[in-house]
This record gives structure tokens, C-alpha cells and sequence, in this order.
């Protein structure tokens, strides 16, 4: 197996930043970058510190390599390996970057990126058809690494991996295919969401103490899926060394994916929503305000505000125990930046130390960051998903 | 901050030539990329970034000599000076090593000079870096169209408008026909130069 010789995100090295650091280098090798919101990865060839081919699903080339400096957002792998395809990008280097980036700027490359709730893109990727399984999006995760898998396994088509309902502390990652995580409702099987390369199945929740039954969702494989088992003691035993407040933040970030999960079904089946929820409740932190805090719930009940393009939608409720305020390093499309929070009269609340939590999060191994990393991914893709359908309710 | 190939033993230090649109910083590559084409080491990239141009190459200055047994690689660049290329500008002052403030003496230009100098400050804060501190050299460039009754403006006024805090040192220049372009760019690299050196607390 080829050598990965730096990797990294795209967000703090950018696809420009990363020509001139393999440039100056003169480095030969496969440059591999992954987006959550692109269906493919992108791959560009280097010989000698300069790209040669380059392909990002259909396209190929020169214009493959234009197209992927639109993904701001997403990781990279740079491997040593033995170059065997064609030669066919002439232009230097220094050229291709200043073209690109003029290009970009002057709105010529598509933009990937973390979505705004607004972007139109919404309509373009299908997510109108919630249900039917082409219409949603392929959520992806960041590159697999191998160490912490005990064993493959492999599905077939239509295969049922987990039940609704069932009992099990597995955690997976998928190394290949999509696999369908879906919601028993009474109008019949409902898919939430569509995962791929990089992602979990299995939650963080599996991995405290507690009982735990499957409440989440049934997951099937769509085509052929191969998972990679995770060592469950070793993810077990860090949890056990994280401190109570970010052991606190993860099982509140589990229950936030799960009331999302649930309003998705609420809002696709025409349910009833739960309105009462913002009953008796002042707004507490408002949207967009520059909160800068993070805060644990002592007493009281809360709520989380969202807002889609029709008017106001309860997301979730927080009780004690639950955390919310500024996480500056999960990005779940919520409070402070998209959503308010009304509290109820008798709520209290304990400011939390936001820069530790970030300090304990960098200091997470990487399978472990990954797995936090992916339910935020998960809850922000969830929300945006029950906006869109408040919208067409 | 320059970059150090210690593979090929080579510094690579950034130049950024900056100023108003059409004031000259083009003119300014050109030439010194045809006077010295010997010495570059890639072809000119030329970007048709909409009101003026975006250049680039790099080139092995000879003179310099080496610093601590590397050789010094100089990477010429220039900005495009519309708002919307915000991508590019970035990447252009990303770990720069100096900067030519290239300024219209065309009197009309008044104001975008002094305009494009603030832009300069606030692009250079965005990368952690400051105006007064970054090597910067100034030249007032188009004094040739004086002789041809076009108003330009009197050195000590330019120099008032955008040289009075800054004290750096000015040349005079027409880019077009190459006066004082040299002089500007030499000048340039002596004080990025010693810059690194006592950045890097180095001594000679």
C-alpha cells in the first residue's frame, strides 16, 4: 500500500497553498481530496512538483484540476506513489493557481463549501425528494485510517446492517458504498440520510455505559458496502479518559441528532410539530448574536430556535445535563451563527470552559475526532434537511 | 516569511509589486522580466484578471550572492487591484517578503493612490502583517509624461500623501521606458534582504 506523506484540511492549507508547498518540493505522487459535499473524490497526478492529470468524477484534466479548487472545505492525502498515467496538463504550476483563483473569484469555478441554509444549491442536490433514496445527498467523512479496525465486513445490496430498535454497542466505519440510514414511520420506511466513505454507523452514546438500544435508525447497505469494524474497547477506554463536560457535550450532541432525526419524520409525514416547546420561554441567546460562550444546563427547560425560509421552526429541546452556546469547533448549523435559544423562567445555567473543550477536542485521537466530527456533519445535514421541508409543508 | 528548500539549498523570497489599477506594475514586470531574461528561471504567467493584469515568474537575481551557501530565488508577483479578487490577493501576499508600492503621479490618480496604499494596510493586516514594518519601497511612477504637458503631481505632494509616516525610501521612475525601475527593484531586495537576516538573527 502506498504511503500517505502529509494530509490535512483544505480549510487551513488551501488547494493553492498546497501546488506551492508540493511545487517547491518537487514531489511525486497522488494527491487525493475528499469533500463532504462533492459525490466523488478528487485525485491530481504530480511528477516532479508539477500536476500532470488530474480527475474529479467525470471530468478530467486540466478542467478537473480548475474544478477542484472550488472545494474550500474538505481533507487531503498526499501519497507517494508511482506515477502511471498520461501526461496531459502542460501549463506550470504558478499558472494553473493564478488561473484558478482568478477563476474562482470571477464566479467561473463552483464553490463547495460548508452550506449556507440558504443556498439554492439545496433544490439542485434533490433534497426535495426526501424519501425517495436518489433524491438525497451521499454525506462522506474524512479519510479512513486503518489502525483502529478489528475486521471488513461486507453487505450486499438491500442487507440490513442495523435494526430500529435492536441492541448493540458496534461502531463501524464504511470503506465502500452507501449504506441508508432509515426511520420505521407509519407511512413506511422513510430514509433520513445517505452515508458514505469516512462515515460511522453507530453512535458515540454506544460507547458510555448506559443501556442502549438502536433508537436512532435501521441502516441497509445500497449496493455493495464494505465496513470496517472499530475497535469498540479502545474507542471505550478514551471516552472513559475525557473530563465530565465533554463527556457531557457528547451525549448532548447525540440526543440534539436524534430530536433533528425525529422532526425530519415529524415534517415529512405531516405530524404534529412540537410548537409548545417555545411556550413560557424568553430568547435567551439570539441568532447571530456574538456569543462566544458555551454553557451547561442545570435546571429549567430550553430550546433550540432554527429558521427556514418559511418562518421560525423548533429544532430540539435541551434539559439538564444538555450543553449549548459557541463550539467553535463542531459546526452544527445551529446556535449562535443560525439558530436562537429561548430558556424557561426557571432555567439556570453554568458557563463552561469553551477553550478546553476545544483543547480536549484537538487532543482527541483521529478516529475519535471523526466520529464527533460526523455527527455535527450529520446534525447539520439533518437540520438543513427539516428546513427544507418546513418550507414545502 | 521566505521559504527555505533545503533539498535544493535555495531561499525563495517574495516580492509583491502593489498600487492602483494601470499605474504601472505591470510595466514594472515586464521590463525587468525582458532586461533580465537570462536570469528567470520561468516563463512569465500572465492572468487576464479584469482592470489589470496578474504576473508572475521568479528569477536568480546574480549579484546577490548566497546567503549562508544557499542561493536566493526572487518570486516577482502583482496584485490585481479589484475588490472581487480576493483569492488571488491572498494568495500573492500569503508570506510576503517585501513590497514596491507602485504609485500613479498622474494627478488625477490622486486619490486612488492613497486609496490603493490603505488597501495595501488592511490586505496586510488580514495576514498578520504590518505596513510599517514589512520592507516597502515607493516609486512614483509616469514622471516622463510631465514632459509631455500631462499634470502630474509635484514629488513633495506624492510624497506628503503617501510617504509622510512610512518613510520609505522613493524612486522616481517610468516604467514603460525602464527608468528607475531597476534602481526600485535592487533597492527592494537590499532591504527585504537584511530584513531576513535579522529576522532570522543571522550575522554576517
Amino acid at each position: 500500500m502506498s504511503e500517505v506523506l502529509l494530509s490535512g484540511r483544505l480549510r487551513f492549507l488551501s488547494l493553492g497553498d498546497l501546488f506551492q508547498l508540493l511545487g517547491g518540493n518537487n514531489s511525486t505522487g497522488v494527491l487525493n481530496i475528499r469533500s463532504t459535499y462533492a459525490p466523488n473524490s478528487g485525485v491530481i497526478y504530480f511528477e516532479k512538483g508539477n500536476p500532470i492529470n488530474a480527475s474529479n468524477g467525470p471530468i478530467q484534466g486540466m478542467e478537473a484540476i480548475y474544478s477542484l479548487f472550488g472545494w474550500c472545505d474538505g481533507s487531503f492525502e498526499f501519497l507517494d506513489q508511482p506515477i502511471k498515467v498520461a501526461h496531459v496538463i502542460k501549463k506550470g504550476r504558478m499558472e494553473i493557481i493564478l488561473d484558478a483563483l482568478r477563476m474562482l473569484d470571477d464566479g467561473e469555478i463552483e464553490k463547495l463549501g460548508p452550506p449556507s441554509f440558504e443556498e439554492p444549491s439545496l433544490i439542485r442536490t434533490g433534497m426535495d425528494k426526501v424519501g425517495e433514496i436518489e433524491g438525497i445527498k451521499v454525506i462522506k467523512g474524512p479519510f479512513v485510517n486503518y489502525a483502529h479496525i478489528l475486521e471488513e465486513e461486507d453487505y450486499a445490496d438491500g442487507e440490513s446492517i442495523v435494526k430500529q430498535g435492536g441492541h448493540g454497542k458496534w461502531i463501524w466505519v464504511i470503506l465502500e458504498g452507501v449504506v441508508n440510514i432509515c426511520k420505521e414511520t407509519s407511512s413506511g420506511l422513510l430514509t433520513v440520510a445517505r452515508i458514505g466513505e469516512g462515515c460511522f454507523v453507530g453512535t458515540i452514546t454506544a460507547l458510555s455505559i448506559r443501556e442502549y438500544a438502536r433508537s436512532a435508525s435501521a441502516t441497509t447497505a445500497e449496493g455493495h458496502v464494505r465496513l470496517g469494524l472499530l475497535d469498540t474497547e479502545y474507542l471505550s477506554r478514551e471516552y472513559s479518559s475525557l473530563s465530565p463536560d465533554f463527556k457531557m457535550l457528547l451525549l448532548s450532541l447525540d440526543a440534539r441528532l436524534r430530536q433533528v432525526t425525529d422532526l425530519v419524520v415529524a415534517l415529512s409525514i405531516k405530524g404534529p410539530l412540537n410548537e409548545k416547546l417555545m411556550k413560557g420561554k424568553k430568547v435567551i441567546l439570539k441568532k447571530g448574536a456574538p456569543e462566544k460562550k458555551a454553557y451547561k444546563i442545570n435546571a429549567g427547560e430550553l430550546c433550540v430556535l432554527g429558521e427556514s425560509k418559511k418562518g421560525p421552526l423548533t429544532l430540539l429541546s435541551l434539559q439538564q445535563g444538555d450543553i449549548f452556546g459557541n463550539l467553535p469547533f463542531l459546526d452544527l448549523g445551529h446556535e449562535p451563527g443560525s439558530a436562537s435559544v429561548m430558556a424557561s423562567e426557571d432555567s439556570s445555567v453554568d458557563e463552561l470552559n469553551a477553550l478546553f473543550l476545544q483543547e480536549e477536542y484537538e487532543r482527541l485521537s483521529e478516529v475519535f475526532r471523526n466520529l464527533v466530527f460526523n455527527i455535527s456533519t450529520y446534525i447539520f445535514m439533518t437540520t438543513r434537511m427539516a428546513y427544507h421541508l418546513h418550507e414545502k409543508r | 516569511m521566505a521559504i527555505f528548500n533545503a533539498k535544493d539549498r535555495v531561499i525563495e523570497c517574495k516580492l509583491v509589486y502593489y498600487g492602483p489599477g494601470r499605474g504601472g506594475k505591470t510595466s514594472n514586470l515586464e521590463y525587468i522580466y525582458k532586461a533580465g531574461k537570462k536570469y528567470a528561471m520561468s516563463d512569465m504567467v500572465s492572468i487576464n484578471t479584469k482592470g489589470d493584469r496578474t504576473l508572475f515568474f521568479d528569477f536568480l537575481p546574480i549579484g546577490l550572492g548566497k546567503i549562508r551557501g544557499c542561493d536566493v530565488k526572487v518570486q516577482l508577483y502583482t496584485v490585481p487591484g479589484q475588490q472581487k479578487y480576493s483569492s488571488t490577493r491572498k494568495l500573492v501576499l500569503k508570506y510576503v517578503d517585501g513590497i514596491v508600492f507602485v504609485a500613479d503621479s498622474l494627478e488625477i490618480r490622486r486619490k486612488a493612490n492613497v486609496l490603493s496604499l490603505k488597501d495595501l494596510q488592511q490586505n496586510l493586516a488580514a495576514q498578520g502583517e504590518d505596513v510599517f514594518k514589512i520592507p516597502l519601497v515607493m516609486q512614483f511612477n509616469k514622471r516622463d509624461l510631465g514632459d509631455k504637458d500631462i499634470p502630474i503631481m509635484p514629488v513633495d505632494l506624492m510624497t506628503r500623501d503617501l510617504n509622510s509616516k512610512l518613510n520609505a525610501p522613493v524612486f522616481e521612475a517610468s516604467a514603460l521606458k525602464g527608468t528607475g525601475v531597476a534602481e526600485t527593484l535592487k533597492k527592494c531586495l537590499v532591504i527585504t534582504l537584511q530584513n531576513l537576516q535579522k529576522e532570522l538573527k543571522w550575522t554576517e
